[in-house]
Formats: C-alpha cells, structure tokens, sequence
C-alpha cells in the first residue's frame, strides 16, 4: 500500500521532496526510491526504457575532447554529464522523452519538439545550470534556473504545454 | 572561389552555410535543431558564404571543416544573411586560407539565455539540406 502510494506520488508530482526523519518516512522514501528505479526501466514511464540515458552518454562520450565539431567547440565535462543526467531523473515519470543534443560551449541538451514554432530547448551547463528557451505558437517563454536536483515548474509545465497527457 | 571574395561587403541577401557535422543537430523530420547556432564562448559563429561558389564549392568546404576534425559531414544549413540581421547580429567576412568564403556571425549577447532565445528563432528560417552521396 505504501509503494503504491509512493509511486502514485512519484508519477504525479515527479519527486518525493519531503525528508522527514521517522521510520516511516525513512522507509517511504527508500520505496519512492526503488519504485521509481524500477518504473525508470519501463518503456511507458521511464527515461531508461526510451533510450534517452543511452543517448546522453552515446554524445557524452563523444564530445568529450575539444574541437568535436571542427568549429572549435568546448569539451563536454564530466560535471556536464553528471547534472544532464541528474536533469533526467528528475524529469516526472511518464514525460515525453527528450531528444539529446549538444552546444559548441559543451553545454549538453534536452529538446522537446512538436514543430519549428512549438518546442522547448533546455541546455545544461558545467556549473548545473539550466537554460532553457521555448515557442509556445504566437508565445515565448524562457528563463535561468540553478539546478538543485528537482525539476524547475516552469519548464514542467512547457513540457506539459507542448504534450498535454 | 577566389580570395577576393572576402573583400566583397556581406549583404542581406547573401545565403550562409553552417556545416551540420552530428546527425543528433538534425531532427528527424529534417529541420536543424537550436544547438549548432550557439556560438563559443568567444561569442561568435563561423558560417561559409555561397556567394561565388558552385554548390560542388559549398559541399567541398564542408568537406575540409569535417576533416579537420576527422568527422562526418551530415549536411548544412542554410539561411539569409537577413535572418541574422533581424535578430540584431551582424556578420563579417573572415576568410580564411582554406575558405575564402569564411565569415562570423557577431553581435552574440554573452548571456546564455539570450543565446538560446535567438538560436530558437534563427533555426525557424533554416533550410538543412543532407549532403548529397557523390560529395568529393
């Protein structure tokens, strides 16, 4: 009953951001943690079952010494890796999967695209710094968020705005 | 392709390359994403100018700038110098010894956001085209 509360949780809002200190909480949060590895996995919820991890470090690897575009680019950083990663699991369970791409800053990417003037771009930078630029159709939207290991709202509910569930 | 063409003035109506060298800048239904219009830290993005080139010209540039970095050349995007204009940016021929044709895009805010809000509006003018199988 409690894991199926848990992952309830986890589905709708993403993270369990509590840290309460009893027993029960403890082991709460150890089930929201498990079930959420596990509905990772899942093709329907997760980001593991799409490939998108995959992706991330298939570009990871491959940008992480300099010039990998011929222009001159900036390598990708370990550090950069680590908060894009960190980026994708904290996206909520049952998020549209992202396309992964790359800057010539060594940024790493995240797209949501449904048109040329509907989408969201999300960089991710050395420093777990998030920014992020979208078209809403006749609207923009875009912003600068330190990146603490929970989704920023804004760019969840863009998401939410390109992809309504 | 001559070096005298660096000394020609850029004009708006002149069409620029930017060379597409990872598949994962291309997205699937074939238009290019925001990411390879961000430019360095430097603050400036390196584009080939069509202006006196044979399209054979165009690809064989993209050609060199791929093997310089020992990669592959997925294709180009190409768009007006008009596009850049309307964003307030600025380009400047560069030319090098190897691309005459060489330019810079220039006038970047040094604020990431920005960057990102005006790479998201550039690409909707972009035209990708793949690089054609009998590229040199």
């Amino acid at each position: 009953m409690i894991r199926e509360m848990a992952a309830s949780l986890l589905i709708s809002t993403g993270t369990v951001s509590s840290r309460g200190v009893s027993d029960a909480a403890l082991y709460v949060e150890a089930m929201a943690g498990e079930g959420r590895r596990r509905l990772q996995e899942s093709y329907s919820f997760g980001m593991i079952g799409k490939g998108v991890f995959d992706e991330l470090c298939r570009i990871f690897e491959d940008c992480r010494t300099p010039n990998w575009d011929g222009y001159g680019a900036e390598a990708v950083s370990d550090e950069t890796y680590r908060w894009a990663y960190r980026f994708l699991e904290a996206l909520p369970l049952g998020t549209r999967a992202p396309s992964v791409g790359v800057e010539a800053d060594g940024h790493l990417t995240f797209e949501w695209y449904r048109s040329r003037s509907s989408l969201l771009s999300v960089s991710v930078s050395p420093e777990g710094v998030l920014y992020y630029a979208a078209l809403l159709g006749s609207s923009k939207r875009s912003g600068t968020e330190a990146f603490f290991g929970e989704m920023p709202a804004d760019i969840v509910s863009i998401i939410h705005r390109l992809f309504p569930s | 392709m001559t070096a005298a063409v660096g000394k020609l003035p850029v004009t708006e109506d002149e069409w620029l390359a930017r060379y597409i060298l990872r598949r994962d800048h291309v997205r699937p239904d074939g238009t290019v994403k925001p990411d390879p219009f961000i430019p360095y830290k430097r603050v400036e993005l390196s584009v080939t100018r069509h202006i006196d080139l044979e399209e054979a010209d165009i690809w064989k540039i993209g050609q060199t700038v791929a093997n310089k970095r020992a990669s592959l050349l997925h294709g180009r995007a190409d768009a007006r110098v008009a596009v850049f204009l309307g964003q307030r940016l600025r380009v400047a021929a560069a030319p090098l010894i190897d691309d005459p044709n060489h330019a810079n895009v220039l006038g970047w805010p040094p604020d990431k956001q920005r960057q990102k809000e005006i790479a998201v509006e550039i690409v909707k003018e972009v035209h990708y085209k793949e690089k054609p199988a009998a590229t040199p």
